[in-house]
């Protein structure tokens, strides 16, 4: 017999009893929509974030100091090593600046409203990619003479209800200060919009104000593009340890954009794995049910195979004709649950304003996984009926 | 040609054994029309499908034109099944959801005719046995004597050498039981060699050797005096 002759039986069978073949692909196609949802979304996710830390700059490596060591406070990052790091990549640098935050509050008459105040030096503006929309940013001036100059957001502007040129009331580390606002940079949308407003003040003003005595938070390097990032990360390492005299102590980290797509790819990774797994719980009841309803199959058409094999099927025709059955039920709930998990994946990912991606991959894996499952949880009924004495199937009631 | 030598076949249930044949030897020549009678239970029905390869022997030789074969091989029975024999059964054994013409073609799924062919071949097949209007009824839309008529069209669709039929006359009054025998007689007068299991003795009378079984053995085998 040919192939081709065991899949026009197969279809004539399946459709005979769409309702039965259409409830035993139902395990199938929820448990093949559900992986090809969770894929195209995880990979959506994984691609929108990969997109926004790349805006946010590829190159900008954030120095910081190892949180599980008490460090004592000479060896802590200062505007020394600051200099160091300056010294040591010159040109392969873009801007260096160190990073320090200070929460603060606006004092106002009826409310105060919390702030973060953020130490900059001249190049923060291009570095944190703000546009000025009045009056100018902090220069150089500003930074080495410890001026109380600051650039507010345009929307905090608006709800303090001041402009370029007014003073302003900021009360941090116990202390309140009045700062002459010099510029107003546009707003961004913020992704969680739980941030505080930032505003922008001179980094030596904060050392200053907070005697600080030099030190920062943290260091913030643009590199220039062409440099050996894994390298220079390791350097900057180097440079801080010989500076500060602790060589191999590992006080100091680095981090960058990519360790971030790094953790969040894991942790997408793992994620996607478990759902996958029990995804695959459902591929499994899926194929049992399959095999199930073959079983039942077979015994309905016990006399139908005694015939077959009465004017010359022989085993490996019988075997075929439900094996092939098996498959396609099991292939038309792969594909039917494919295109069910690409339509949730459109709805969802506008819901959750992810863009939603197209898996190929996802399909094929729809597409191998129904054919082998089919093939799998087939094999058992299929070889049951093949095997059928002619006699004993003819003879059945 | 066919030749069975100190055949016998035992059927085993739990710890009883059955011999529902024993000692058969029996020699039938191409073109013969030939009926096998005896009381139920005495093992004609064991005996037709070890002629016609659905069953295989418990010991003995059977020789199909003049060749000994395998009995244990289940393809080479397929296939002798398929291109040798023709069964015509008393419960006819159509395939319920299919139409007749579709019945009939089933065989030559089997011996890898392509659609176009087999269709033909059918509409020939149903012709002989004068059912061509009824090709694209169901079974369940037809009578008793025309769904063994298209069993009869089924049997002979791959031109076998011999037509066994197992009480093919068993559920049908008398008149079509008469209309079957003549399209039976049709084809033994075309050179095929018929074998019939029956219980009527009129029916057995029809045909040119009657072979006897009880309890398993050939008890009388005889030319039918005419
Ligand atoms: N599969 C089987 N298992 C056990 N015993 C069997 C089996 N098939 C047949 N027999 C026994 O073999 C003997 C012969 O049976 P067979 O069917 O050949 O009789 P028969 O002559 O065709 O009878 P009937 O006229 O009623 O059809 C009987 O005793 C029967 O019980
Ligand atoms: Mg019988």
């Amino acid at each position: 017999m040919k192939v081709f002759e065991a899949f026009k039986i197969a279809f004539s069978s399946i459709i005979q009893n769409k309702m039965r073949s259409l409830l035993t692909m139902l395990g199938l196609i929820i448990g093949i929509a559900s992986v090809v949802t969770v894929v195209s979304l995880g990979e959506g996710t994984q691609n929108d974030m990969l997109n926004e830390f790349s805006s946010l700059g590829i190159n900008t490596v954030t120095v910081y100091e190892n949180k599980d060591v008490k460090l004592p406070d000479s060896e802590k990052l200062n505007l020394d090593d600051i200099e160091a790091l300056n010294e040591y990549f010159k040109d392969d640098i873009e801007s260096i600046s160190p990073r320090m935050n200070v929460a603060g509050d606006i004092i106002m008459n009826i409310d105060d409203t919390s702030v973060s105040l953020k130490g900059a030096i001249k190049e923060t503006l291009e570095s944190e990619d703000l546009t000025l929309i009045s009056g100018r940013f902090l220069n150089d001036f500003d930074i080495n003479s410890n001026k109380r100059n600051i650039v507010i957001s345009s929307d905090l502007s608006e709800t303090v209800n001041k402009k370029v040129g007014d003073g302003i009331l900021i009360k941090a580390r116990k202390t309140t200060y009045s700062y002459n606002i010099v510029g107003i940079y546009e707003s961004q949308s913020s992704l969680g919009g739980f941030e505080l407003e930032s505003i922008y003040i001179p980094y030596t003003t904060i050392n200053y104000m907070s005697n600080l005595g030099g030190r920062v938070g943290s260091i913030q390097i643009d590199f220039n593009d062409d440099i050996d990032f894994e390298k220079a990360k390791s350097d900057i390492i180097n440079v801080l340890e010989r500076t500060n005299r602790n060589i191999g102590e590992d006080l100091y980290k680095t981090f960058s954009a990519d360790d971030m797509i790094d953790n969040i790819s894991n942790a997408l990774g793992q994620m996607t794995l478990f759902i996958t797994a029990i995804a695959g719980i459902s591929l499994l009841v899926g194929g049992i049910g399959i095999m199930n309803i073959m079983l039942v199959s077979v015994t309905e058409r016990t006399r139908e195979i005694g015939t077959r094999k009465a004017v010359g099927a022989k085993y490996r025709d019988i075997m075929l004709q439900f094996l092939i059955e098996s498959t396609v039920i099991s292939l038309i709930g792969g594909l039917l649950g494919a295109i069910f998990g690409i339509i949730i994946t459109n709805i969802a990912g506008k819901m959750m304003s992810i863009s939603s991606v197209f898996s190929i991959e996802a399909l094929v894996v729809a597409f191998v996984f129904s054919t082998l499952i089919g093939l799998f949880f087939g094999i058992y009924p299929a070889n049951k009926a093949a095997k059928l004495n002619p006699i004993d199937a003819l003879r059945y009631e | 040609m066919i030749s069975m030598r100190n055949i016998a076949k035992t059927y085993k249930t739990g710890h009883i054994y059955v011999e529902a044949l024993k000692n058969i030897n029996l020699d039938i020549n191409d073109g013969e029309f030939i009926s096998i009678i005896g009381h139920s239970g005495s093992g004609k029905s064991t005996l037709m499908n070890l002629l016609g390869g659905l069953d295989t022997p418990s010991m003995g030789i059977y020789m199909l034109n003049e060749v000994s074969f395998d009995t244990n091989n289940e393809n080479t029975l397929a296939e002798i099944r398929n291109k040798l024999i023709g069964f015509v059964f008393q419960t006819f054994n159509l395939l319920p959801r299919q139409s007749a013409l579709k019945n009939v073609e089933l065989p030559l799924i089997y011996a890898g005719v392509s659609g176009k062919k087999r269709k033909e071949m059918a509409i020939n097949a149903l012709k002989i046995v004068g059912l061509e209007k009824r090709a694209n009824h169901k079974p369940n839309e037809m009578s008793g004597g025309e769904k063994q008529r298209v069993a009869i069209a089924r049997a002979l669709i791959t031109d076998p050498s011999i037509i066994l039929a197992d009480e093919p006359t068993g559920n049908l009054d008398s008149k079509t039981t008469h209309e079957i025998l003549d399209l039976l007689k049709k084809l033994n007068d075309n050179g095929k060699t018929v074998i019939i299991i029956t219980h009527e003795e009129d029916v057995a009378n029809r045909t040119d050797r009657i072979i006897t079984l009880m309890d398993g053995e050939i008890i009388s085998d005889k030319k039918v005096l005419k």
